[in-house]
């Protein structure tokens, strides 16, 4: 999670200028395309809504000429598919600054054993959690999405203590498990 | 005698899915309103 899209130096959450929340994700085209990606992304907001401000705008923030030329592509097939104007912006990406902590990886972060887990696995390297992959798989079960049977195929690869892993296979499947987007 | 100070605890090793991932990706950004 982080801050872009603005001309202010140094954004923070409470003093993010002309930044935009934004999420930034790092993703191996052998295994998830950028066209796939968004998908999921046309799919997790409403399109068709008027900006809130520019801290709260929609927005696709293309870093190469291919990502520019996707982006146009699925933006004009969903509007004739809904027949309305699509609002969502599709801008440069430009510098990008990483939010605060506490705002990554917020799921798992609010869950006390696993939050334990990773503090012990990556030793308080904050930056280096926020980059695991682990950590984002973790994040995306703890907030709802993925399956039991997606977990079993991972669940050795994701480094969690035995606390850990019980308390995760507890947390998947579970309908209070959370809500929200996995890739948050 | 002087007692040597304890060594921190070991660091345990990285997630093995952490390991394997890909030396290059790409990277993509997306705000939802």
């Amino acid at each position: 999670m982080g801050y872009t899209g603005g001309r202010s130096p140094a954004p923070t959450y409470h003093n993010l200028g002309d930044h935009t929340e934004t999420l930034q994700v790092d993703f191996d085209p052998a295994v998830l395309s950028y066209r796939d990606l968004l998908e999921i992304f046309w799919r997790s907001h409403d399109p068709t809504r008027r900006a809130w401000s520019t801290q709260y705008k929609a927005a696709v923030f293309v870093a190469t000429a291919e990502q520019e030329r996707l982006a146009y592509e699925s933006r004009e097939l969903l509007a004739a598919s809904l027949g309305k104007p699509v609002r969502t912006e599709i801008l440069p990406a430009e510098r990008f600054y990483r939010a605060e902590d506490y705002h990554q990886k917020y799921y798992l972060r609010a869950d006390r054993v696993l939050a334990a887990d990773f503090r012990a696995m990556f030793d308080g390297d904050e930056a280096a959690f926020v980059d695991s992959t682990s950590a984002a798989r973790v994040n995306g079960y703890v907030a709802g999405d993925g399956t039991r049977a997606q977990l079993a195929t991972e669940i050795d690869l994701l480094g969690l203590g035995e606390a850990g892993r019980s308390r995760l296979v507890s947390r998947v499947g579970d309908p209070a498990g959370g809500v929200g987007c996995s890739i948050l | 005698m002087a007692y040597a100070e304890p060594l921190p605890e070991r660091r345990r090793d990285l997630p093995p899915i952490d390991m394997a991932a890909p030396a290059t990706v790409e990277t993509a950004t997306f705000a939802f309103g």
